[in-house]
């Protein structure tokens, strides 16, 4: 084969002188017989290397294909064989769902029902309205946008939220020395001994008033955890309670005023010999997302703190806020200027009121940012005034 | 003072409940809201002039892994092994499910 390849190329040689050699290769012996002449150094006529070539466009989707694009990948991720376990799915949809956020906000409420519906997050009806953008879907993908695994966001939902597909990831070490302005004192080791002064205080809390608690509606529902409301089934029994609501309460509802009131009833002799009440928490209803809305959760705190007010007399009441208490439920910010949430139980609030009060001498600070903490001391003020807290 | 000698302290505890969608937002900081700021300096206020405390709040901020995130809580730890019993006389909570579990 050698031979022969050689052989070929010495007959070629032999046969070339009239083809002509390069004109642009001065050491050129090979003949081009005919052929183009083939240059070196890019030279002569061989396009430069900045030579453009035309470019396809960036490829534009409408909104449509975008988000139909996001659910198709999440719904992949989710199916994938190639992920190293179900933690780095969870990632890597929810990294999807925040670069949607990012770019086109108003799809994700209508994706977030579709996942939950698809991975049976909760029932289809549920799923629909639970997440739609008019409930908690806007919420969402505000902060979905701005969840981040650099700080552990989506690991710690990941863990805590969406299904435990993450280990919860480890606390941060707290440089103690920084944070405190002192050490702690040699002698701070022990409680100061009693002064042997008895006082009672009052400590009462989850008070979850319903108002739309509904007396003889069914008590024992099944499509969700509070009952006694005029849309609660037990779907047995669709048409007939099987546990109809009883006016003092049932035990799967949430709190009717005659319970509240008689709660407080029985509570006046110990009342009368307290010296304060503490409140730790939780005045609105366990309402369906769907179904609280800012007004409703103002109108249940109102009347709950006015009862408050009237039935511990001329105790001093000091309040904290649960989870409860804010719009949305348990939605509760100061940090990113996001969108609206509100917390009624404004310590702030309580506080102006208690320097409002001609007796109160009370020595009180205001946390400035979530004015939602503060420091009270017990002093002759009781709570006369209540204030909203709008985050905007 | 006063005439407990009482100071007591009410904070949110939706900075660390888990059901705060807000909190997986820059959650390896402790004290996004700056909530434990506030309370440890007026825990120190409260050292410096032998006052005693109690800290109210709503959700529990144990490691039973049911309600808190995990960095506020282990600053609110830091804080209490801080000043307690000395300057911390008592927390008082209760939890989403009618207890009143704090200790």
């Amino acid at each position: 084969m050698l031979v022969a390849l050689l052989a070929s190329l010495l007959l070629g040689a032999s046969l070339v002188s009239a083809q002509g050699y390069s004109t642009n290769n001065a050491n050129s012996t090979l003949p081009l017989r005919g052929g183009p002449d083939l240059v070196y150094a890019g030279q002569y006529g061989a396009p430069p290397l900045n030579a453009s070539s035309p470019q396809p466009y960036p490829l534009l989707f409408n909104s449509s294909e975008i988000a139909l694009f996001a659910q198709q990948q999440v719904d992949a991720i989710i199916a994938s064989t190639s992920f190293e376990g179900n933690c780095s799915k969870c990632i890597a949809a929810v990294e999807v769902v925040k670069m949607l956020a990012l770019t086109q906000p108003t799809s994700v409420p209508p994706l977030l029902v579709y996942l939950c519906q698809k991975y049976q997050y909760a029932d289809n009806t549920t799923c629909a309205l639970r997440y739609q953008s008019t409930v908690l879907g806007a919420y969402l993908t505000q902060i979905v946008a701005r969840m981040s695994v650099g700080t552990d966001d989506i690991q710690l939902a990941c863990a805590l939220e969406l299904g435990g597909f993450c280990p919860t990831p480890k606390a941060v070490a707290i440089n103690e020395t920084a944070w405190f302005a002192k050490p702690k004192p040699a002698n701070a080791t022990v409680a100061p001994p009693p002064s042997g002064k008895l006082i009672r205080v009052i400590h009462i809390s989850d008070t979850h008033w319903d108002s739309r608690y509904e007396v003889g509606a069914e008590g024992n529902c099944t499509e969700y955890s509070m009952c006694c409301r005029s849309d609660s089934v037990n779907s047995l029994s669709p048409n007939k309670p099987t546990v109809p609501a009883a006016r003092y309460g049932d035990y799967g509802c949430d709190v009717p005023a005659d319970l509240i009131l008689s709660m407080f009833n029985y509570m006046q002799p110990w009342i009368a010999n307290s010296s304060f009440a503490i409140f730790t928490g939780d005045i609105a209803s366990h309402d369906k997302a769907w179904q609280l809305s800012r007004a409703y959760l103002k109108y249940e705190e109102l009347n709950t703190l006015l009862t408050f007010k009237a039935q511990f007399g001329g105790i001093p009441l000091y309040p904290t806020l649960g989870n409860h208490d804010s719009f949305p439920s348990d939605q509760v910010t100061i940090s990113f200027g996001i969108q609206m949430t509100i917390r009624t139980l404004h310590i702030g609030g309580l506080n102006q009121a208690a320097k409002m009060n001609s007796n109160g001498n009370t020595i009180t600070t205001l946390h400035s940012g979530p004015k939602t903490a503060g420091s009270l001391v017990p002093q002759k003020h009781k709570l006369n005034n209540i204030t909203e807290d709008t985050v905007s | 003072m006063t005439p407990f000698g009482l100071r007591i302290i009410s904070i949110n505890t939706d900075f660390w409940y888990k059901g705060n969608f807000f909190n997986y937002v820059n959650s390896t900081n402790p004290d996004n809201s700056g909530m434990l700021r506030f309370l440890t300096d007026e825990l120190q206020a409260a050292e410096d002039i032998g006052q005693r405390v109690w800290i109210i709040g709503h959700v529990p901020a144990g490691y039973d892994g049911s309600n808190p995130i995990i960095n506020p809580p282990n600053l609110f730890y830091s804080i209490v092994q801080r000043f307690a019993p000395a300057t911390i006389a008592g927390i008082f909570c209760t939890s989403p499910s009618l207890y009143f579990s704090c200790k």
